[in-house]
């Protein structure tokens, strides 16, 4: 009797598990159809499928370009956008279902999912495209096994970083770095940069603080030591203490240069960073040329062909450097010579 | 064809999931323990077997990852046991302390992959992928389907060597740990030292899983325990609502089936054309009704009782 029931119980846990299972594959086979019936009298559509693996300003900004670029290219792509939420595990699912989907080309953005694609993709010739990933060889997606896949990098390479200083400083003598020795992309930036110093023959000094209440003697230092330039990365802790950065460093006449627009908003001098939308640009003219049938092992990876570069004239006033239009070509002013800033907007 | 690739995609990927999911049910079901190590030693498996892969030994990459995960909860058990601190703090401050300790372990970066530098006939330094027990297994054309034999065999073996464990003394003493421990202890058994072996045990099995994804994705990343807990609940629970609570082979067998059907779910999820935002809001949605069926199914019971109650005393 109990057994019975237990047994009416699972049916209908199987039933009603079955009936959903059945509607979701029937509305996902009447799409299926429609697609198939509109696109028989012309070539099959070229599917391509973006894939991200959380929401956030610039992945999101990349993904609305890449579209954007896709969609007015004049091509009758069929687009999908796909979005892990931050679940890593639901990558895997999201890739796999495009590969049964039978997908023509995939943008993953950013590193572990560009890593996902190669391992779910991988044995068959589908291009993979990738959007946002700041080291691909250390990520495994260059070398034997990686013929179809390509794309754009984000890393700003050491000698941008130097090209910036010696921009507005054209015979500047040495640079002080100064970082968070906790916060790993700032210290990994800095190492770099050292590294790129150290071959080209460059002056350096550099300065690391725990905390906040260490900044103005960490800049002191550095300037005793001579420094006439100051860097310092994307670095969380230090952007949220700008003010007191400046202000130590102005006082003697040095810029300080920095890894990310924000920063230039609240002080600083002048960066180099990454431009998401023109990232996206460049990932989408990639992902054209793979569409129109270029072999994607005759595109060797890139890395930006174009920075954002902002400066602060409020600064440079602070600090008495004169600027010549030459200096400033190319760059956007973020905050202008009365403190107006153009920051988010 | 399309939608048996998928299935065996999702197959795979449940397979890969399920010594997770058996882990948690040994935790929270077996132990009534809530450990919150799970989202830690899940990367800590991941991490541990990264390295020993990328040193050249994937079979033994496995077996570290399964040893870090129990020295994870080892720490845990102590932390509850000898230290006497609150079970979900200690899951808490364990998880906490291993993404420093999984941090260290990559080398100070959040991401590796399974390959090393060598040095080519032309004398430049190019990355080799490293063998991983997947890439050994692989035979013939599809290798979603050899992944999925080879992971389904682990899985397998690990389902009838814990099903065996968990009715011999030591395993006995663990679930009446769970059940009972006022008795446990009045028995004269070290309930702590049970408790403890345990929790490793889960552990383990949640770092199991963890290896087995680094070598099938061939990357370790930090962010890969992000919500593991969760998908462990879900698919105990899914299990649970098949299964029904029965004895402990079977209690077994439901948290790895229920696994599967997760992914399954999952991938149905993701293969509807709906917004995939909407993904998260849905599995909130399957977990809520996979827990509240029992509680329907012993309603509709006492209803069934009462009934035929009234219809007695009617009589």
């Amino acid at each position: 009797m109990n057994n019975m029931k237990k047994f009416r119980q699972i049916m209908t846990i199987l039933l009603a598990a079955a009936l959903g299972a059945m509607s979701l594959t029937g509305c996902a086979s009447k799409q299926d159809g429609t697609a198939a019936a509109s696109a028989e009298p012309s070539a099959k559509k070229i599917r391509i499928a973006l894939v991200q693996p959380m929401s956030h300003t610039s992945l999101d900004q990349i993904r609305d370009t890449i579209v954007a670029e896709l969609t007015a290219s004049g091509n009758d792509f069929e687009i999908v956008t796909l979005n892990a939420n931050g679940d890593t595990s639901a990558l895997a699912t999201i890739l796999q279902n495009e590969k049964a989907n039978g997908t023509d080309i995939i943008v993953p953005i950013a590193t572990s999912t560009a890593q996902s694609a190669k391992s779910v993709f991988d044995g068959t010739e589908t291009p993979i495209v990738f959007a946002a990933v700041s080291n691909p060889v250390a990520a495994g997606l260059t070398g034997d096994d990686c013929k179809f896949i390509t794309g754009v990098s984000n890393n700003i390479p050491s000698a941008e970083i130097v090209k910036l200083i010696s921009n507005f400083q054209p015979s500047y003598q040495k640079i002080g770095f100064l970082y968070t020795s906790s916060e790993t992309n700032s210290v990994s930036t800095i190492n770099a940069a050292k590294e790129y110093c150290d071959q080209n023959g460059i002056a350096y000094e550099e300065a690391s603080i725990a905390a906040l209440t260490e900044l103005p003697a960490a800049v002191n230092g550095l300037l005793s030591k001579g420094v006439d330039a100051l860097y310092t990365g994307n670095d969380n802790l230090i952007a949220s203490g700008m003010p007191a950065y400046t202000d130590a460093a102005y006082a003697k006449g040095v810029p300080v240069y920095c890894g990310a627009d924000s920063m230039v908003a609240d002080g600083g001098f002048a960066t180099i960073g990454v431009d998401y939308v023109k990232l996206g640009k460049q990932v989408a003219a990639m992902v054209l040329k793979v569409a129109a049938g270029t072999a994607p092992s005759e595109l060797p990876y890139e890395t930006l062909s174009e920075y954002a570069k902002y400066v602060n004239l409020q600064a440079a006033e602070r600090v008495g450097l004169t600027l010549t239009d030459a200096m400033l070509e190319r760059y956007t002013v973020l905050v202008e010579k009365d403190g107006t800033s153009h920051f988010g907007k | 064809m399309q939608y048996l690739d998928m299935l065996i995609a999702a197959l795979g990927q449940g397979a890969i999931y399920a010594p997770m999911a058996l882990g948690v049910f040994i935790a929270f079901r077996i132990l009534n323990t809530p450990d919150l190590t799970i989202d830690g030693s899940f990367v800590f498996g991941m991490t541990v077997c990264a390295l020993v892969t990328v040193a050249g030994h994937p079979i033994l990459g496995v077996v570290a990852g399964v040893l870090a995960g129990m020295a994870a909860g080892f720490i845990t058990g102590v932390l509850q046991t000898t230290l006497r601190i609150n079970a979900i703090l200690s899951g808490i401050l364990t998880m906490t302390g291993l993404y420093t300790i999984n941090y260290m372990v990559l080398g100070g970066q959040s991401n590796l992959y399974l390959q090393r530098l060598a040095v080519n006939e032309s004398g430049a330094e190019v990355p080799v992928a490293s063998q991983t027990i997947y890439k050994m297994a692989a035979v013939g054309g599809n290798s979603d389907l050899s992944a999925l034999i080879l992971s389904a065999v682990i899985v397998v073996l690990t389902v009838v060597v814990i099903a065996i464990f968990f009715k011999t003394r030591p395993g006995m003493a663990i679930r009446a740990t769970g059940d009972n421990e006022e008795m446990v202890r009045s028995s004269s058994i070290n309930a702590d030292r049970t408790r403890v072996i345990g929790i490793m045990l889960a552990n383990g099995l949640v770092a199991l899983s963890g290896a087995m994804l680094c070598q099938q994705q061939r990357y370790a990343d930090l962010g890969s325990g992000n919500g593991m807990l969760v998908v462990g609940l879900a698919s105990v629970i899914i299990g649970q609502a098949l299964f029904g609570k029965r004895g402990i082979t079977a209690g077994v067998i439901s948290a790895v089936v229920g696994s599967v059907i997760y992914r399954i779910i999952l991938q149905a999820a993701f293969k509807i054309d709906m917004p995939s935002y909407m993904v998260k809001l849905l599995s909130a949605l399957i977990v809520t009704a996979a827990l509240v069926l029992p509680l329907i199914k012993e309603k509709v019971l006492a209803l069934r009782i009462r009934r035929a109650g009234e219809r007695e005393a009617a009589k």
